[in-house]
């Protein structure tokens, strides 16, 4: 058997029925096919992308369960709201200079009874449950007076009842008690600005301050770190191997573009000299559109 | 491919059994390596099953199948060498036609002619050869494989005139 030799009728006989003679031929040519191992892993492939939308249908499993959370949550944070004050009420007891009686052991009880009553007379806060029990034991330790801090004690002073009655008629303010705390020292202070700053800011910020300490201006500190700081276009100071924080977001709205559109996105982006941004954007736009039509130009851009 | 995009895993399966041949096929004869094949089949799919609900109805099932393939095709040729230039397509196919009107008929022994075949498809430059599979493998029409390749009708229709007169050379000599 030979093929036909006149190219208009071979031609015809390729976009006939079963491609001709051509066809035929083709059709007899060692059978190929994929591997069993492929058939497995694609349907696999096929069988968890279904099972992956599965959850999805019962969303409001989803939703109930963070609901449940959000209240177990609040709860908890209540429950810790309530405890703090009485937290903070034991500290400064744990913290109040404790007076032990000492006893003789010879002491009879009569005698026991009187000296315990002394002692309450002399510290009447530690019987009523807490706080500095004087002025001058408040004093022997500024440290646990300056412990609770204004902020803490506040949420207990809407409290009412005994307790808090009791609480506020027996603990002296600590502004009147307590003498002015001892300054820090100048270098434990500049640590803790420091470790502040560095927490706030990052550790470019805490560079720059040491630089501004170091009397450097700060636009030679950026010069100086060139490596580390990148102005942006504009002129604000970033990190120079950060993404920006933008192009995720325009990537997204790209999303939401037809394929045309999208691809005349990207042709408009090369255009700018945004070349990687274009990239990124082509990669999506292949993921999600496997079928559209790369034009050449911007094929050539992933090379 | 509804149905699949629905959460129907038989659908799938059933759309799978029946292009999963022709899809390979089309792969393994563009690329040539089977390796690359493997490769380019599962990344097919897996394309495919990601992109599952952005399927439309209005296009038929191979067409789209092919067309990714497709893509995947052309960005792997990308990467491996360059393309030859339609000059240098038409210098081949000057010194390929010449001699062909010269030479006698002759009868090839089936074996003979099924080679013959493998060798002239594997001969053809990439854009010959991925027309002539998607007509002979997928079936597809003019504009289907105009739609796929990004090429016009006519282009689509040289490509196959230049393949059929390769692959007449390669019976001819």
């Amino acid at each position: 058997m030979n093929l036909p030799r006149d190219p208009s009728d071979d031609f015809d006989r390729l976009m006939g029925d079963n491609a001709g003679d051509l066809g035929a031929l083709y059709r007899r040519l060692p059978r190929v096919d994929p591997p069993k191992r492929l058939d497995r892993t694609v349907l696999g492939e096929a069988a968890r992308a279904v099972r992956g939308r599965a959850p999805r249908r019962h969303g409001w499993i989803v939703g109930v369960g963070s609901a449940a959370g959000v209240v177990l949550a609040a709860g908890i944070a209540w429950q810790i709201g309530n405890s703090v004050p009485h937290q903070t009420s034991h500290e400064g007891y744990r913290s109040a200079p404790s007076v032990v009686p000492v006893q003789p052991i010879t002491d009879s009880p009569s005698r026991r009874r009187e000296t315990r009553k002394d002692v309450q007379e002399a510290n009447p806060n530690r019987a009523s449950d807490e706080a500095p029990a004087t002025p001058a034991q408040a004093a022997a330790s500024p440290q646990s007076a300056r412990k609770p801090e204004p902020q803490k004690s506040a949420p207990s002073a809407p409290r009412t009842g005994p307790a808090a009655a009791s609480m506020k008629a027996a603990a002296p303010p600590p502004a009147e008690i307590a003498p002015p705390p001892a300054p820090f020292p100048a270098d434990a202070a500049k640590k803790e600005q420091d470790s502040l700053d560095s927490i706030q800011t990052g550790p470019t910020a805490k560079h720059a301050s040491a630089n501004a300490a170091d009397g450097m201006p700060l636009r030679e500190q950026e010069i100086g770190q060139s490596g580390v700081l990148d102005r942006g276009k504009d002129g604000t100071a970033r990190s120079a191997g950060a993404p920006s924080p933008s192009g995720s977001v325009e990537l997204r709205r790209d999303m939401q573009l037809s394929p045309e559109d999208w691809l005349a996105h990207i042709r408009e982006l090369a255009r700018q000299g945004r070349k990687q941004q274009a990239l990124e954007s082509l990669r999506l736009l292949r993921r999600m559109h496997p079928d559209v039509n790369i034009p050449e130009t911007l094929r050539a851009l992933e090379e | 491919m509804l149905a699949y995009a629905g959460g129907d895993l038989l659908a799938f399966e059933m759309l799978y059994r029946r292009h999963r041949s022709t899809l390979y096929r089309f792969l393994f004869r563009s690329l040539r390596h089977r390796a690359d094949a493997d490769e380019l089949f599962q990344e097919t799919w897996s394309r495919l099953i990601a992109a599952r609900e952005r399927y439309r109805a209005d296009a038929k099932f191979t067409t789209w199948l092919l067309q990714i393939a497709h893509n995947l095709v052309v960005d792997r040729f990308r990467r491996q060498r360059p393309q030859a230039s339609p000059e240098e397509t038409d210098a081949i196919l000057r010194t390929l036609d010449a001699p062909e009107s010269e030479q006698p008929d002759r009868a090839l022994s089936e074996f003979e002619q099924r080679r013959r075949l493998q060798l002239a498809l594997e001969e053809l430059p990439d854009d010959q050869r991925i027309a002539f599979l998607l007509r002979i493998e997928g079936g597809l029409g003019l504009d289907e494989i105009g739609e796929i390749t990004g090429a016009g009708r006519e282009t689509v229709k040289s490509r196959l005139r230049y393949a059929l007169a390769r692959i007449r050379a390669r019976f001819a000599t």
